[in-house]
């Protein structure tokens, strides 16, 4: 008689699948887009977004932390989880972000939690924009914002101290320069300037 | 004789099918989910307007506070859907996304001659007669998301462009 009844053997054969499948699964989409998209610095994106040529993958984290993405024909969307130097955003830490104006019609920088989602803040500042930083004009014009959970006198984007962050730069109808070299493309440069102890992301 | 193996390769291949499964569902799952939160917020009947979103806005991740949206959900089974819409004079496009999430398509306001827009959503194989002349994509779903963009720069333009946007239509044709 064997020591492991079949039921157990099937009850093990089953977990280890629904463990090492899931876990892999997750795994390979939550780092699709790093693996197989475009990074130019700290940002990254995906040509195939959107598209029906996209790969199972990326089309999964599309899904995941951007439904309803407009293909490239339409929007490129550059997502950055990391500053410049590679270490993870965090809301403990004071960032700035420079940059100058961009070739599109239109563009944007947007700050989302670790759920994705806009964050709560007093001053009901969610992004930054051609616009709003005065750009519209000013083809060449060189810009700054200010990324902290503290308040900042000018070009404050508020994030949340105890929590990880990502920015997500959108560019509408870009500039045919840009679609032809998202790797090379000058994209803004995120600067990490000092962390508190206090509010660290666990 | 020993059946270690046989079941060790068991696993492996039912691993190996659940990792694929996983990966196909996931997009469609979500893409179902938001179309229950959509449709329970008034998009399964009516074109829904939102404002610009703010942190409360949990429908859709990763929304764009410079945008405010404009929702409809299709159904190729209960027939093709007719899109019709005003155009603003700001940015402002409309797109279409399948229920696997693929965008199959998107116009902006640059691209559109005149000031109004008209589009007949349908499944290829569908005859629809009276709407010759009308731009046509084909549907690769059965169900799905019309998503209308519209930049909001200030207040102020909002309140002067937020009639024009709710202009728009979708309605779905009888065969």
């Amino acid at each position: 008689m064997s020591r492991f009844p079949t039921l157990f053997k099937l009850i093990g054969v089953v977990l280890f699948a629904l463990v090492v499948g899931a876990g892999s699964a997750w795994w390979m989409i939550l780092g699709a887009m790093q693996a197989s998209g475009v990074q130019n610095g700290p940002w990254y994106t995906s040509t195939a977004i959107g598209s029906a040529a996209s790969d199972p993958y990326t089309r999964a984290q599309i899904a995941f932390t951007g439904l309803l993405a407009l293909n490239k024909s339409e929007a490129v969307y550059f997502t950055a989880t990391e500053d410049s130097e590679g270490r993870r955003l965090q809301g403990h830490c004071s960032y700035e972000v420079t940059g100058r104006n961009l070739a599109a019609r239109w563009w944007s920088i947007t700050a989302y939690g670790s759920d994705y989602f806009l964050i709560e803040n007093d001053a009901d500042r969610y992004s930054y924009n051609v616009a709003s930083l005065g750009l519209r004009f000013a083809p060449i014009a060189k810009w700054r914002i200010n990324i902290s959970a503290e308040e900042q006198s000018s070009n404050w984007l508020p994030v949340k101290a105890n929590d990880f962050f990502s920015l997500t730069l959108r560019l509408y109808n870009p500039s045919p320069q840009i679609l032809g070299n998202l790797e090379g493309v000058g994209l803004p440069e995120i600067r990490r300037l000092s962390c508190t102890d206090e509010g660290a992301a666990p | 004789m020993k059946t270690w193996p046989l079941w060790i390769a068991a696993a492996f291949v039912l691993a190996l099918a659940v990792h694929i499964l996983a990966t196909l569902l996931v997009p469609p799952a979500i893409m179902s989910v938001a179309m229950v939160r959509m449709a329970d917020s008034g998009a399964a009947d009516r074109v829904l307007h939102t404002p610009p979103p703010d942190a409360s806005a949990r429908t859709v991740v990763r929304p764009s506070p410079d945008l405010a949206y404009s929702i409809c959900l299709f159904d190729m089974s209960e027939g093709p859907l007719l899109v019709r819409a005003e155009v603003p004079e700001t940015y402002w496009s409309v797109s279409a996304f399948a229920h696997n999430t693929d965008n199959f398509f998107v116009v902006n306001d640059q691209q559109i001659r005149g000031d109004k827009l008209e589009l007949l959503i349908r499944r290829e194989e569908d005859e629809v007669s009276g709407y010759e002349g009308i731009p046509v994509s084909f549907a690769p779903s059965d169900q799905g998301v019309v998503l209308m963009r519209m930049l909001v720069t200030d207040r102020e333009s909002y309140l002067e462009l937020d009639p024009v946007r709710r202009e728009a239509t979708c309605e779905t044709l009888s065969r």
